[in-house]
């Protein structure tokens, strides 16, 4: 096997070869490949289905020249916009089912761009709705008591200090 | 790996405990029992949006809704704490501060120097209601008070110190309670600070009470030996109400002649009152900023919808000219909202009927254009000079609708180059038409006349008439001799008639004027018309019926015109009034009227008193038939 691919295997035992930069996207395969060093075997992915990897990879192909953050900045940067450029938003027009599932493999591949890809457009989505349209969008029940709801009412309002 | 610890923490899944968690895969991880809610409530049908769209999601693990939670604004995060009680445990759990923070920072909110829970804040800006009833949707943001307080509890609850009013209110709610403690209003929450600025409201019911607390911690005899002009006390209520900091305008210690409610607002208020009115100004700030975006956006969404309309509109063929008021008027023009394609339906069908309507009635009104050149300069036909004006009888022409109704674009020169000749024909008919029921109409009054004259009643028809006897033209030849006979004169020869034969005399029935055959259908033709809006296509120049648009003549006002006609021509001229003659000749008006029949003044001999005196010219056409009968 060439020094430049790397052998990825998923959960559903298909095997992906993929180039080095691209799978260094994640940093879990990263570390994996630096403790590892050169091998020929494959690197086991277990809570990634193949479907899910493809389209993991589909972005890590797309980003793989982008610089690496800067660790400190990370944070601040993207917690400021929730802007997502063009192709991620065309990349991440998936159905619900899909989406979670990237995000859940952007989490465990530890690949924080396409996790804060995934993040922003579940927030996007929340973004202006009342709580009745989150509840529906979420298909959750509205679980509070009437007298909780009361407590959270006065809660929520001015708290006479003096 | 730097989230394996974070990965750690999905100790429980964030599932909503009323969720079948069986197939979720961090069920397993639930591992107290949770309470069954008493009352379970779904989200109302009418709620808008899919339902379920995200319902994957219901089991995601705690940690990534918090990085999901992490993009949003303190409104939404406001919207989760009241949907359910896992969202609820994210927002105003131990680790919720920092995404409040950068909710805050997200919007350009500033951090308190006193600060409120990040609900209450949250609450008192993007909430509902108000916190003195159960008004919904009522309350605006009172950010010196810290309240949403609405119009109704604002006139009801609270009072100024200065209005009548207000001080009524203060009287009245202090009427079974001991005076007010004069530090009261200091210690009170207030509306504003700033009383240059806006009027400081207090709510009464606290007032009462912060009154009645401040008696039995400070009673009068504690201070009232240093309350004068030029005490502490005096400039401490002065600047505190003029919004200066005390500690700047007098002195920032407390001393051993400090009262003891110096003492207390040092030590417990001060700061407090400061941070607080230090916020009230940055929030106040910050809610007037973002009005001003609002309207910012909500005009660019306006401008950028109605840029998007035309736009697509103009793709379809349309005209900037055709772009009535109509249609910028209309409410679907100018939303603030941004045109989707779903929109656009609804939009298309409100708006292409009023730009359909709107082009046809730029065509109809550059035909009208046309046929006005014609009708001065009747070049296209004879007859030009009588088509009418009026858009109905227009309208009604088949070819003119025709040419108004072609589909799609056509340049206005164009169209009316393509269709005129066709318009010009059918108007030709129409006028020709007419035209031979004036002669037919004429043939029947002057059969009238003649057999009243041959009965001797032609004198009985006009009253002290003198000289009697009215002598009645013979026909014109092109007169036809039947009904049944059709009309086989000229266009020339009809419109000869029309202006020249003594017998072609008509009233118009919409002003009851006599007039010449040709000046009558000109008339009638033209916009000047009083009634021209209001013709019908079928009743539009024809004889007898007396509608609107229509011609008259009978034999009746036929001998009287007649009579008419030969009392004036036997009238004699008389000089006008030789200082008007004078003057005349003075500003050379007499190169105006150089006829001097036309300056000279015709006066009937005739007693009858219908008419008056005027210059020979206008006479005749001018006489008003006051009886028809």
């Amino acid at each position: 096997m060439s020094a430049n691919k790397v052998k990825l295997s998923t959960s559903d035992q298909e095997e992906f070869d993929v180039d080095r930069d691209v799978a260094n996207r994640s940093v879990l395969i990263k570390n994996m490949l630096e403790d590892l060093g050169d091998s020929d075997q494959a690197i086991p992915l277990p809570n990634v289905s193949a479907n899910v990897l493809k389209k993991v990879l589909e972005w890590c192909e797309h980003h793989k020249k982008d610089p690496e953050p800067i660790a400190e900045d990370l944070d601040d940067n993207r917690r400021k916009t929730t802007e997502i450029s063009d192709w991620d938003a065309k990349f991440i027009q998936v159905d619900q089912e899909m989406l979670f599932e990237i995000i859940l493999a952007a989490n465990y591949l530890d690949i924080k761009p396409l996790l804060d890809v995934g993040c922003k457009t579940v927030a996007n989505m929340i973004k202006g709705k009342q709580p009745e349209e989150i509840r529906k969008l979420f298909n959750i029940v509205n679980d509070f008591t009437p007298e909780e709801e009361a407590q959270i009412k006065k809660e929520n309002e001015w708290a006479e200090d003096r | 790996m730097p989230r394996a610890s974070k990965t750690a923490t999905r100790t429980r899944a964030a599932v909503s405990p009323s969720f079948d968690g069986d197939d979720a895969p961090h069920a397993d991880q639930v591992d107290e029992p949770q309470p069954k809610p008493k009352k379970a409530r779904t989200a109302g049908a009418r709620v808008k949006g899919r339902r379920g769209a995200m319902s994957a999601f219901t089991n995601i693990p705690l940690d990534l809704l918090y990085d999901i939670c992490a993009n949003l604004e303190p409104r939404d995060l406001l919207a989760l704490s009241t949907t359910s009680k896992v969202f609820r445990s994210v927002v105003t759990g131990a680790a919720s501060a920092p995404l409040w923070v950068a909710a805050r920072k997200r919007v350009g909110l500033p951090e308190l120097a006193h600060p409120m829970t990040d609900l209450q804040y949250a609450h008192l800006l993007f909430g509902k209601g108000c916190s003195f009833c159960t008004r919904k949707n009522a309350g605006k943001p009172e950010v010196f008070y810290r309240a949403r307080i609405c119009t109704a509890c604002m006139k009801d609850k609270f009072a100024d110190t200065i209005s009548d009013q207000g001080v009524r209110a203060f009287a009245e709610a202090f009427k079974d309670h001991k005076k007010m403690h004069p530090f009261t209003l200091l210690v009170a929450n207030q509306t504003a600070v700033e009383p240059r600025r806006d009027v400081p409201h207090y709510r009464l019911e606290e007032v009462i009470r912060v009154s009645a607390d401040l008696h039995s911690r400070f009673p009068e005899s504690s201070f009232s030996s240093s309350l004068g002009h030029g005490s502490d006390s005096f400039f401490f209520i002065f600047t505190r109400t003029s919004g200066k900091r005390r500690s700047q305008a007098i002195h920032t210690e407390v001393t051993e002649k400090s009262t003891p409610f110096e003492r207390w607002w040092f030590a417990e208020r001060e700061d407090k009152f400061w941070a607080q009115q230090e916020d009230g100004f940055k929030l106040s700030e910050w809610i007037i900023k973002q009005k001003i975006a609002q309207a910012v956006t909500k005009e660019d969404l306006r401008k950028a919808r109605r840029e998007e309309i035309r736009r697509r509109f103009k793709d379809q063929g349309f005209q900037p000219d055709e772009f009535n008021l109509d249609f910028h008027r209309h409410s679907l023009f100018n939303k603030p909202e941004l045109l989707t394609e779903r929109t656009w339906t609804t939009v298309e069908a409100a708006l292409k009927p009023i730009l359909l309507a709107s082009r046809s009635t730029c065509r109809r009104r550059f035909f009208q254009e046309q046929l006005a050149t014609y009708q001065v300069q009747p070049v296209a036909s004879l007859l030009a000079a009588y088509y009418p004006s009026s858009a109905t009888v227009l309208s009604a022409l088949p070819t003119w609708q025709a040419a108004c109704n072609v589909d799609g674009f056509v340049e206005l020169d164009e169209l009316w180059a393509s269709h005129k000749d066709a318009i010009v024909g059918e108007l030709d008919v129409l006028v020709r038409s007419r035209i031979e029921g004036m002669l037919r109409a004429v043939g029947k009054a002057h059969a009238d006349a003649v057999s009243a004259q041959e009965r001797g009643e032609a004198d009985e028809l006009v009253p002290d008439a003198e000289p009697a006897s009215v002598e009645v033209p013979a026909l014109p030849a092109l007169m036809p001799r039947s009904d049944d006979e059709p009309v086989t004169a000229t266009d020339a020869q009809l419109v000869a008639f029309l202006a020249d034969d003594p017998l072609s005399k008509f009233v118009n029935s919409c002003c009851t004027i006599v007039r010449d055959g040709s000046s009558a259908l000109k008339h009638v033709a033209s916009s000047t018309c009083a009634v021209f809006k209001r013709v019908e296509a079928t009743e539009w120049a024809v004889c007898g019926g007396g509608g609107p648009g229509n011609l008259e003549i009978d034999g009746k006002i036929l001998i009287r015109l007649l009579y008419l006609r030969r009392l004036l021509d036997s009238t004699q001229l008389v000089p006008q009034d030789a200082e008007i003659e004078k003057a005349i000749m003075t500003h050379k008006l007499d190169a105006i009227y150089p006829r001097v029949e036309d300056r000279m003044t015709k006066v009937p001999k005739c007693n009858c008193g219908l008419y008056s005196a005027t210059t020979a010219k206008d006479l005749l056409p001018q006489i008003r038939l006051r009886s028809r009968a």
